[in-house]
């Protein structure tokens, strides 16, 4: 009778050793995928604070200012052209 | 052979069994000796494993993990600095630190190493220089970007190696870089707003310690892990848009009129804030090569200078709202000089009987003294130092100057005459826009920010709301015809403002040949005020000097653009502006 609880309990340590290494063996492959993750979370990071200074550049007033002079041929608006639409005015 | 040989042994006789050999009587203490030995050796086992696994495990345990375990720093990256509408106007991106084992890599191949000098933009005798040494870590360059780093690796010479770091980029470079400021190579502040909000832009790098496997990759943290924290963001008040008019303006004048130098500032009456900042001349703080302390100066801040006339209008401001003169009080300026004690002081020109309205108008001295030595000395005082003037100013700005009042004990009745139209004081430009405040918002005065405000300020009573009423019409007269400023105006809106033209003050005395400082403050519009812009035109060269002349006409055309992009509705229908010549009638 007790060989048989033996032979039992030693079978269930056998699996749970099993599952332990299983276990570790997942968990750490989803922390390199979190590492993983992290690091590009970190790369996209820094493209996006990329862009944005790409986009603070591009959109300079110096050049928004000369591209429309030069290339796009426009002037400021002066006030003797302008019709301005107030709330009270009807 | 062998096995005759064998046979013969056996032959010759003796069984196994009776050998004499075995029949040999050993000490019985010599098996006991074996056994014995074998005893403690396992003994000697056991001892050595108990003290491994008990007494040195904490060595060991070390020992273990100085093979596979890393400490790994998390930097932290640097806030951005955005204007009001998010724009970026400071930011800092990853590059990398060139550095080198001086002697690994002068044993490189010459072509290899001239070709590094290539792609570090230096010569090769510089690199040469660079590496004789005899330190065993050298920077070669750095901030060095991506592309220049990855092509300098393919070269693969021994004893190079990088280093990650900051580098800080200003995309708006030289409009907005006395505000924003800079930061040195270890991405710390330097200047401007770099320098005063460093607690809170600069992060705190993190740490991690972790078990790497023999790939490279990280396998498991072994502490908590110490979080890296980015520096914050900050949004100013600026507003990039304005920044910019205000900025092209002001040089275009600058250049216009041969001056040394010229500084602007726009506030936003409603809120405080500070919407545009410029300086002349300035620097780009992405090439900071060849500075000079001129550049890098501050001169709305940390600069202060003889208002001259713009400080009439505290001065009647007080007389008015003391209600010891009205906006129609009359004053004799005829002959246009006045001597109080042996001192003599001058109008322009001269101009008869002048109510008060017309003495701010036209800028008479004799009419503003007249008017303040009717007052108190401590008054007069008390109202300077009300809107700021003579105090440490707390806008959050490094280096902002207090500026020169005097205590009121020790003025002489010819030095609160010519105090009172801005002579024998001394404010910086900022603080002469924020005191204007009280006339264009209506006899209050507010704190200015340089961050974006979320909710209104409240406001510090200085002049009742009367008084600022019958200010705001005095000095709407003075960009009308007769006024000092007509260059002043802007089609569509009405504006109010003051011009001065100083004597530069050097070292204590007034320079010869006398050399000008004209500036104009003003708000705009004038029905209901949305900004204050104070211009400052520091000795200009040409004909030219006065501050109706020099400063007002860069008010006009800030003003313009800025109230047309704020979208603030015109309050005047008058939309031909006749703009006379050079006027000559000022002070």
């Amino acid at each position: 009778m007790s060989g048989r609880i033996t032979f039992v309990l030693l079978f269930a340590l056998v699996l749970c050793a099993l599952s332990l290494v299983n276990a570790q063996y997942h968990a750490r492959e989803q922390f390199i995928e979190l590492e993983r993750s992290q690091t590009e979370a970190r790369q996209l990071d820094i493209e996006w604070s990329q862009l944005q200074l790409d986009q603070s550049t591009l959109g300079l007033h110096s050049r928004i200012d000369a591209v429309a002079r030069r290339d796009l041929n426009m002037v400021p608006v002066t006030h003797d052209r302008t019709q301005y639409m107030t709330a009270e005015a009807k | 052979m062998m096995r005759t040989s064998s046979r013969t042994a056996a032959a010759k006789g003796v069984p196994f069994s009776s050998s004499p050999v075995l029949a040999l009587k050993l000490p019985a203490w010599r098996s006991r000796f074996v056994l014995f030995v074998l005893f403690a050796a396992f003994l000697a086992l056991i001892g050595r494993a108990l003290y491994l696994q008990g007494v040195s495990t904490e060595f060991l345990h070390k020992q273990g993990e100085l093979r596979y375990a890393r400490t790994l720093e998390l930097p932290a990256t640097r806030g951005k600095i955005t204007d009001r509408n998010g724009q970026v106007l400071a930011s800092s991106l990853p590059v990398k630190a060139v550095w080198a084992i001086p002697e690994d890599v002068l044993e490189a191949p010459k072509s290899k190493l001239s070709e590094l000098a290539h792609l570090l933009d230096m010569s090769d005798a510089e690199l040469r220089n660079k590496l004789d040494s005899d330190r065993s870590f050298v920077y070669l360059k750095r901030q060095v970007e991506q592309d220049t780093v990855d092509k300098i690796l393919k070269l693969d010479i021994d004893g190079i190696d990088t280093r990650k770091e900051y580098k800080r980029f200003y995309p708006e470079g030289d409009v907005t870089s006395q505000v924003v400021g800079f930061t040195n190579v270890e991405d710390a502040g330097q200047e401007g707003m770099e320098l005063a909000q460093q607690k809170n832009l600069a992060g705190v790098t993190g740490s991690r310690r972790v078990i790497k496997d023999r790939m490279g990759r990280i396998v498991e943290d072994l502490d908590a892990v110490r979080e890296p924290h980015d520096g914050k963001d900050l949004t100013l008040s600026i507003d990039s848009k304005i920044q910019y008019i205000a900025f092209t303006k002001l040089k275009e004048a600058v250049e216009k009129y041969q001056a040394k130098a010229g500084a602007i500032v726009v506030l936003d009456v409603k809120t405080g804030e500070v919407l545009a900042l410029a300086n002349l001349p300035t620097y780009d703080p992405n090439d900071r090569s060849g500075l000079t302390g001129a550049q890098l100066r501050n001169r709305v801040m940390t600069d202060s200078f003889e208002p001259g006339s713009t400080m009439k209008p505290f001065t009647v401001a007080l007389a008015l709202d003391t209600n010891r003169v009205t906006p129609n009080s009359t004053f004799q300026t005829a002959p246009g000089v006045m001597s109080i004690g042996p001192a003599v002081i001058h109008d322009s020109h001269a101009h008869g009987v002048l109510t008060v309205s017309e003495i701010i108008q036209h800028s008479s001295n004799i009419g503003t003294a007249k008017i303040a030595l009717g007052m108190p000395a401590e008054e007069m005082w008390d109202m300077f130092t009300k809107v700021g003037f003579g105090q440490q100013p707390k806008f959050g700005f490094p280096g902002a100057v207090a500026g020169r009042l005097r205590p009121f004990k020790s003025w002489r009745p010819i030095e609160q005459a010519t105090m009172s139209y801005g002579q024998g004081v001394a404010v910086s430009l900022m603080q002469l826009a924020r005191a204007y405040m009280i006339f264009a918002r209506d006899g209050d005065e507010i704190p200015l920010s340089f961050q974006k405000v979320t909710e209104p300020p409240v406001g510090q009573r200085v002049i009742s709301e009367k008084t600022a009423r019958e200010m705001r019409t005095m000095l709407e007269t003075v960009t009308g015809p007769g006024g000092t400023a007509p260059k002043a105006q802007v089609p569509g809106y009405r504006v109010g403002g003051k011009t001065g033209t100083a004597y530069k003050v050097v070292n204590g005395v007034y320079a010869t040949p006398r050399r000008y400082i004209g500036s104009f403050v003003g708000f705009a519009p004038a029905s209901n005020p949305r900004l204050i812009i104070a211009v400052m035109i520091d000795e200009p060269g040409g004909p030219v000097h006065f501050g109706g002349d020099v400063a007002a006409p860069v008010f006009s055309e800030v003003a313009a653009s800025a109230l047309r992009s704020m979208n603030v509705p015109p309050d005047s229908t008058v939309t031909n502006i006749v703009v006379p010549t050079d006027s000559s009638e000022e002070m």
